[in-house]
Parts: C-alpha cells; sequence; structure tokens
C-alpha cells in the first residue's frame, strides 16, 4: 500500500543514518587497578580520562548516537551499576525516590565546552563518585571484602536490558523491520553495541549466567567487545567470538587511548566492511556444571547438553533429572584406570572438545 | 587380512598342508613326504569353491580351477582337500574364509581393471518391459553386501569410488565387505536407482522413421511390438489374420507403417490406400471392449452411482474430455485409459473402500507427545568453589580509587599525550599484526582457489587415511571386546598412514623441486613459487594426520 501512494519512503531508513547506541562496561574491581603493574602503567585516572575522550569521540560520530556507562564489581547492588545517563528520580540514601532532581553542582571554568560532551563528563564522574563512595554506607555491620575476579555476568545483563529498553523490543542490529499488529512496518531504530573494559579474570561460577548473555546478545546481533587491560578471561573470548566483537589483549597498557580508538571506534553497520583486529585463537573450554571448574575433556548428558567433568552420583543428571546408562567407551579398560573421558555407549557420553590451540 | 592360513589336510589320500597365501595370492598344499609333487593353484584361476555343512561329520572342501592355459569353455578342475586332523573344522574354515576374501579380492580388482564405458542407456522400450515393482527389491544389509554385481556396477559408474576402492581394497588392507560396511547407504540409493523402471507410455507416437541416404528406415525392437499389440488390439488382429498367410512379417510391418490404419491409430485424418489393412480401420472403435473395473470404485468417486446427486450442468468439461467426433480425441482417451490401468495404483483406496473419509478439521488437536525435562537451577551443587580466593578489606581500596576519581584528577587533554612515548606506537603494532593475520585468513580461502586441482594422489591419500580412521573407531568404540583385534589390525594401517602422508609430501616437493630447471632468476622464483605450492598441498594433509595420531595415541593407552 505504501508503495501505491508513494509514502513508503517515510517508513524507510538509511542504513547510515541508524542511531548507534554505546554501552560501556567498566570494570572498577580495586583489586588491579591499585596494584602494580596496572597502577603504574595505567593509572585510574589515566584510565577514566582515556575512557572519556573516548566516549566524546563516539557522539562526535553523530548528533544521534548515545552512549550508556555500566561499572561492574560495583562494592553494592549485585556488583552492576548503570553510572550515566543516572535515572530521572534519584533515590535517596534509603531507597525513596527524591521529589525533585538534584542539580549537578556547576563545573568552574568549563563554560565553552560542548554541551554533550559535558553532560558526560559530569555524569559519569557524579555517578561513579557516588557508587564508589556507597561503600561506606554498611547495612549489616560486616566489613567488605573484595576479591580480585570480577563478576560480568550482572553487568552485561544491565547493559542487554538497558539495549532492549531503548532500542525497542524485537528490532535487531541488522536494521530488520518489525511488523506491528496493524500491518505497518517501522525499521529497528538503534544499533547498540557493548564494550566490556575488563582488568581482572573470570569467576568460574558465572559460566551460565554469561553464556546466557551471550547467547542473548547472540540473538540480537549486539556485538560484545572486549578490551582486557589485564588479567585473563576464558568467557569473554568466547563472548567476543560468538558475537562478533573485537576481543584485544593489551601488550601496552599504557597506549589504551590508541586501542580503543584504532580497534574500538567502529558501529556495528561500518564492522560489516572492515577486517577487525580481534584475536584469533580462541579458548574454547567450558566451565563444568557441577564444580563450575574449566574442563577441557569431560561429560555431556545427551538429553539436556550440560556439561560435567566427572560421572555425576548415580548417574542421574543434575539438571534434567535423567538417569544415564553410563559404560565408559565400550572398550576394554585394563588396570581400571579412568583414562579415558572418551565416548560412552547409551545416553550419557563424553566429548573432547573441539579446540583451537589455547594462546 | 594378509595373514596365510595353513591345515593339514589329505589330498588325493596323501598327507600334506594346505596353505592360503592371499598376498602372493596362491592356494599351495605340500605333502609331508616327499613323494606327490606339491600343487599349486593361483587364486585368480579359482572359480567355484564349496565346503561340507557344518553338519556332516566329514571336512572337505574342494575348489574348482580352471587351468590359466585352458580354454574358457572347459571344464575346471576339481581338486578335493580332506581335513581330519582334532579340529579340522575351525582350520577347515579359516582356511576357506581367506580364500574366499582373497577370491573375492581378485575379482573386483579384475572388475575394475577391465573399467569399461558406463552401461548403455536402456533404451525405453526395453525399459518398460522390465517393470519390476520397488517393493519387490530387497535392500537389507546381508543383500547389499553380498551383491556382488550391484557392487561392480556402482564401481562403474563412479570413476571416483573406483579409484579409491583400488587403492583401499585391491592394493590395500581393507576387505571388500569392510569397505562396503560403512557406505550402505550408497549401495541402497544406487540400488533403487538401478531398480527404477520407465514407466507405460504410448508407442505409437515414439516410432519415428529416420531417413538414412535417401531411405526411410524403422526401427523396432521386440518390445515395442509387443506394446503395440497390448495397446492396439486392432494391429494384433490384423497380424493374427495377414500373417503368414497373406504377408510376411516384414512386409506386414511395411505396409502397415504405410497404410491409413497407423495414421488413424495415430488420431491423423486417414484415406483408405491400403486394402489389405484398411478394412480394419472401421473396427478400432467397435473392438474396443470396456475396460472392465478391476478395482471396485469408491462410492465417494462413482459418477454413476451418485447419478442422482450429479448435475451435469455447470462448467463446460475441458477441452479433451468433450463428447466429439475427432478420433484423435477418442483414441487418446482410450490409449490413457488402457496405459493407467496397467499401473498399480500408489494410493491406498483399494484396502478401505467402504470407509467413509474422516474430516478430521473440527476434531481437537491430537494431546502433545513431548517428554517433560525439568531442569534445574545448579545452586545447591557444589556451591563451595573449593580454593578460597584472597579477599582484600574492601573500604581502603575503593577509596583509593574515589579519590583517584575526582573531578580534579581527570583532565582529558593531558591523558592524550601518553606517558610514555613509545606506547602508542606498540599499540599500534599490536592492532596491526593482528588485523594482517586476519586479513590472510580471509586471503587463505581465495588462495585456495589458485591452487586449482589437488592432486590425486593427495586426494587418495587423504581418503585412505580418513578410511582406516572410520574403521577402527567403529571397532575401537563399539563396546565390543571381540573386536579389539580387528581394531588392533587397523592400528597398523593407520600408522602405515602416516608414513604414507609423509611420502606424498615428499614425493610432491621432489616434483616441485624437478619442475624447473635452470639457474636464472625466473626458474628460481618459479620453483621457489612451485615448492610453496607443493608445501600448501602437502599441508592439507595435516588435519588428517593429526586425527590420525590421536587415534594411535587412544590405542597406545588402552593398551599400556
Amino acid at each position: 500500500m505504501d508503495r501505491v501512494d508513494a509514502t513508503e519512503h517515510f517508513a524507510q531508513h538509511a542504513q547510515g543514518d541508524l542511531p548507534s547506541l554505546l554501552v560501556l562496561i567498566i570494570d572498577i574491581n580495586p583489586i588491579p587497578w591499585t596494584t602494580n603493574p596496572l597502577s603504574t602503567a595505567l593509572p585510574f585516572n589515566t584510565a577514566l580520562s582515556n575512557l572519556l575522550l573516548f566516549l566524546n569521540a563516539h557522539l562526535a560520530f553523530s548528533h544521534t548516537n548515545k552512549v550508556a556507562v555500566i561499572a561492574a564489581a560495583a562494592p553494592r547492588g549485585g556488583g552492576a551499576k548503570i553510572l550515566y545517563p543516572a535515572a530521572e528520580l534519584p533515590t535517596d540514601t534509603k531507597g525513596r525516590p527524591q521529589s525533585r532532581p538534584p542539580q549537578p553542582a556547576p563545573q568552574p571554568g568549563e563554560p565553552n565546552k560542548y554541551r554533550p560532551f559535558k553532560d558526560l563528563e559530569e555524569g559519569v564522574l557524579a555517578g561513579l563518585g557516588k557508587v564508589l563512595a556507597s561503600v561506606n554506607e554498611e547495612d549489616d555491620g560486616t566489613d567488605r571484602t573484595v576479591v580480585s575476579e570480577t563478576r560480568i555476568a550482572g553487568a552485561l545483563t544491565l547493559a542487554l536490558a538497558y539495549i532492549n529498553r531503548l532500542a525497542g523490543a524485537g528490532a535487531d542490529n541488522l536494521g530488520q523491520t518489525l511488523t506491528k499488529g496493524t500491518g505497518t512496518t517501522e525499521a529497528g531504530t538503534m544499533q547498540s553495541r557493548i564494550l566490556v573494559v575488563s582488568v581482572a579474570g573470570d569467576v568460574a561460577s558465572e559460566y551460565v549466567p554469561v553464556m546466557n548473555c551471550v547467547f542473548a546478545a547472540q540473538k540480537k546481533h549486539i556485538p560484545i567487545d572486549v578490551c582486557k587491560v589485564a588479567g585473563n578471561s576464558v568467557f569473554l573470548q568466547q563472548a567476543a567470538d560468538a558475537t562478533g566483537g573485537v576481543y584485544m589483549k593489551l601488550d601496552a597498557p599504557n597506549g589504551f587511548l590508541q586501542y580503543l580508538m584504532m580497534a574500538y571506534l567502529p558501529d556495528p553497520a561500518a564492522r560489516q566492511h572492515l577486517v577487525l583486529p580481534t584475536q584469533a585463537n580462541v579458548d574454547f573450554r567450558a566451565a563444568c556444571f557441577c564444580h563450575k571448574k574449566v574442563v577441557d575433556v569431560g561429560y555431556v548428558c545427551s538429553i539436556c547438553l550440560s556439561i560435567f567433568c566427572t560421572v555425576p552420583p548415580d548417574n542421574i543428571c543434575m539438571t534434567c533429572q535423567t538417569k544415564l546408562a553410563h559404560t565408559v567407551g565400550g572398550m576394554v579398560v585394563r588396570k581400571k584406570k579412568k583414562k579415558k573421558a572418551g565416548t560412552a555407549t547409551g545416553s550419557g557420553a563424553g566429548t573432547p572438545t573441539v579446540g583451537t590451540p589455547r594462546p | 587380512m594378509t595373514d596365510t592360513t595353513s591345515a593339514p589336510s589329505l589330498y588325493k589320500k596323501k598327507e600334506g598342508t594346505l596353505t592360503a597365501d592371499p598376498s602372493a595370492s596362491l592356494l599351495t598344499w605340500t605333502p609331508n613326504t616327499a613323494g606327490p609333487a606339491p600343487l599349486t593353484i593361483p587364486i585368480s584361476c579359482i572359480s567355484n569353491l564349496q565346503a561340507t555343512p557344518p553338519t556332516s561329520a566329514k571336512v572337505m572342501i574342494k575348489v574348482f580351477a580352471l587351468p590359466p592355459d585352458a580354454p574358457p569353455e572347459a571344464q575346471p578342475e576339481t581338486h578335493v582337500f580332506n581335513f581330519t586332523v582334532a579340529n579340522a573344522r575351525a582350520l577347515a574354515d579359516a582356511v576357506k574364509d581367506t580364500l574366499t576374501t582373497a577370491i573375492q579380492t581378485v575379482k573386483a580388482a579384475s572388475i575394475a581393471a577391465a573399467l569399461p564405458a558406463p552401461t548403455p542407456e536402456l533404451t525405453p522400450a526395453a525399459a518398460t518391459a522390465l517393470l519390476s515393482r520397488p517393493e519387490h527389491l530387497d535392500l537389507s544389509e546381508k543383500t547389499l553386501l553380498s551383491s556382488f554385481n550391484l557392487h561392480t556396477e556402482l564401481l562403474q559408474s563412479s570413476p571416483q569410488l573406483n579409484r579409491l576402492f583400488t587403492t583401499l581394497v585391491i592394493s590395500g588392507p581393507l576387505t571388500p565387505p569392510q569397505f562396503w560396511s560403512t557406505r550402505l547407504p550408497l549401495l541402497r540409493a544406487f540400488a533403487i536407482d538401478r531398480a527404477q523402471r520407465k514407466g507405460p507410455y504410448n508407442v505409437l507416437a515414439a516410432i519415428k522413421p529416420k531417413t538414412v541416404d535417401n531411405v526411410i528406415k524403422m526401427s523396432l525392437s521386440r518390445e515395442q511390438i509387443r506394446e503395440i499389440f497390448e495397446q492396439h488390439p486392432v494391429v494384433r488382429r490384423a497380424y493374427d489374420e495377414t500373417v503368414p498367410g497373406k504377408l510376411s512379417e516384414d512386409g506386414f510391418w511395411k505396409r502397415f507403417f504405410g497404410s491409413g490404419l497407423f495414421r488413424q491409430l495415430r488420431g491423423e485424418t486417414a484415406r483408405r490406400e491400403d486394402d489389405v489393412l484398411d478394412r480394419f480401420m472401421d473396427l478400432p472403435f467397435e473392438s474396443n471392449e470396456l475396460h472392465p473395473p478391476t478395482l471396485p470404485i469408491p462410492t465417494t468417486l462413482s459418477l454413476s452411482a451418485n447419478a442422482q446427486n450429479t448435475s451435469f450442468t455447470g462448467n463446460r468439461p475441458d477441452l479433451t474430455m468433450r463428447p466429439t467426433s475427432l478420433p484423435i480425441q477418442r483414441t487418446l482417451n482410450s490409449l490413457s485409459i488402457k496405459l493407467l490401468d496397467s499401473v498399480t495404483p500408489a494410493d491406498a483406496l483399494s484396502s478401505h473402500p467402504e470407509e467413509p473419509q474422516r474430516l478430521a478439521d473440527l476434531e481437537p488437536p491430537p494431546p502433545e507427545d513431548s517428554v517433560r525435562l525439568h531442569v534445574q537451577r545448579l545452586e545447591s551443587v557444589a556451591a563451595v568453589d573449593g580454593e578460597k580466593r584472597k579477599e582484600k578489606p574492601a573500604r581502603p581500596l575503593y577509596k583509593a580509587l574515589l579519590s583517584l576519581s575526582g573531578p580534579g584528577s581527570i583532565d582529558l587533554a593531558a591523558s592524550a599525550h601518553p606517558t610514555s612515548p613509545s606506547s602508542f606506537s606498540t599499540a599500534t603494532n599490536q592492532i596491526t599484526n593482528l588485523l594482517n593475520a586476519q586479513a590472510s585468513s580471509h586471503k587463505q580461502s581465495l588462495k585456495s582457489l589458485e591452487i586449482g586441482e589437488v592432486p590425486e594422489v593427495v586426494t587418495l591419500c587423504h581418503g585412505a587415511n580418513m578410511e582406516f580412521l572410520r574403521h577402527f573407531y567403529n571397532a575401537f568404540l563399539s563396546g565390543d571386546s571381540k573386536r579389539m583385534s580387528e581394531a588392533g589390525k587397523i592400528i597398523g594401517s593407520v600408522e602405515r598412514g602416516l608414513e604414507r602422508s609423509k611420502a606424498v609430501k615428499e614425493q610432491l616437493l621432489k616434483e616441485a623441486e624437478a619442475s624447473q630447471s635452470g639457474t636464472d632468476i625466473k626458474a628460481v622464483k618459479a620453483r621457489e613459487r612451485e615448492v610453496r605450492r607443493a608445501e600448501e598441498v602437502g599441508g592439507m594433509l595435516r588435519g588428517g594426520e593429526e586425527c590420525l595420531e590421536r587415534a594411535v595415541g587412544w590405542w597406545g593407552s588402552v593398551n599400556a
């Protein structure tokens, strides 16, 4: 119908004009940031400045581009907090919404700063300050502790939810049209991507939640880029590989700004035409479901495909409660050595993972 | 299966040892005493092999062999070997098995070596005569594996498969049953393909005269004649009445194809010219007896039974279905009816003629047949992580971060200048290296197009390696401890596969080196290019080699 009366062009958006949303997840785990070598090579304030420059660059590309900043490993609130943009109705310390939004403290000496840049910088720093200061508030009287691995699943989920809210349900990054009930079509409203700046390793117990986030991002064609300033992560490599993002472990952390500007700036539309400097060898190991150990060769339930490092007790799969028959390999196991996590006849089967060589 | 089996036996009442040696392709009988001469029969001369059934008391093997220089029609000589030792049955069976496999191998070799042109297309008329319904095809595993004809035809039809077969079975250690056991789907599809036949069709329309040297020639095969008689009984009557009385057979056909009867049957307007045959022209529509309905027509479809409810007003019938006096139409319609009657119906109407049609639209949907999975969250299991991770007090650390992130310490302009001058260039280098690596892996797929044809020796080597691996893993992982020995035999071939790949690679390199002679720059460059290409092609075998090594590793670890 639209084509007949020539109103079709109102509904179309040229691909290049799609606004782009960048969600930045900063890992503010204090242990890596305050210990050598990272604190000398790349102090926290320098890293923050570089990130702000990078976000300004992203905003400068188009008037419609948007940015969101999430902190992971925040001291309270489950470890994930949105720093920017701040919620419209901020809550006070007890969680009750305040009646009027507080005015941001005016910064002296910056009257000529480009407004969006100014808002971004002030918002991020204010939010970050609030989050970091919240460690002083204790609600249960115990001394808080922090470990050197970061839980990243909460931040990923928060980022995905934010993207979902902004981009509209149903639209994905390929700009595919979604059809409303009335028969009109509406092009995808926003292209989005996630950039994770990570300084620490994975928590193995988070394998399942992280993989869930990765699959959700895969479905929506949201690339997850990972900038590994320090530390080693297996799950983030898989996340970047599965979603088509860029994974880089920085050789020279003090060149942080250069890495950001050169490798992480293109948006999803431009990436289709570019060769991405992502790490070629991906560590595809998974963590077992029972002990959360990262395994190379293990047992896989043939019903629900959950991975175990050893034979589950009573031969009952732990997720789907199926009774499994189990014989090891069918080969004559002399001397009862448990050599093989090889295939098993019957319902339980183990598979060696198809692995590319680990870096 | 290249091991020889031997057993003590009696030949012509003399004691000796019967030895079957597949590798030398010989069956020999050496006497114990020096008296009679030893008997040597090349396995390729053995035409038949018989043995006494397991239930009989006597254990004998009879071998029919054609001496190599005898004419093919001569009677084969028989040699009878008696086994009288204690475990005669087992020994005799072993010898018999070795002999059978060796004979099969030799036979397959001779067929594959000949490799005539692929079997010519069956003429359509010949095809119609060989109607064999697919239901009568025996597609069981045993039949497929033992049908030698099927194997040879399949090998003839696919030269690639033939090459593989030659490499693996004739010059290699695999036996034909082993080779075919992993290719049962291929055999099955080919057997079904072979058994397909063309259905009945209008023969008269298919007969066309060929003009050779200004002489009109027409060729008729027996099957076509038979079809004509079936489809047009008038012609049969004419034939019966005129041959051998008035006309010879050849004469009959000559006149037939020029007569008006022929043209009338084809549907063209015909004049009466030929006095002999044209008196039958009036008959076609009288002698067409109404075909009796061979199947009971279900009441829902029968027009006559529903004549009360059927109104013949409405849309006019199709052009071909109107009652006209055009002879061509009547001919074609009656011909189509005849053709259809001769074909068995595909649907099962005949099985339930009386059951009324059930309309299932308004019935409730069928109950779901899925299996419910109860998936649990695994928090309870092994929540303890094992090792205690190092915990540090949080507050001072976060305070340190807070001090670093205050507005005063954030200076965007200053952070754009690196503290150490080389850090930016290190970063750039790392990024460009990664980009190059990624780009070259993109180019890799393009480069393989430059290789062009992969040399056949590489394909064969890889195919052989994969074949051995498949058989090895089939035996190894089957859970059957009896097949362990089989796996052990194949592991030898697997190891040899590794050596073979190495040999192939070396051969490729040698050829590349030798391909360009000369010492000038151009030749040197060309040689280098060839060597690189040979290395790349040889590198294609790398994946297979890794799998072979892994298999050898599994075997070694179990047997350790």
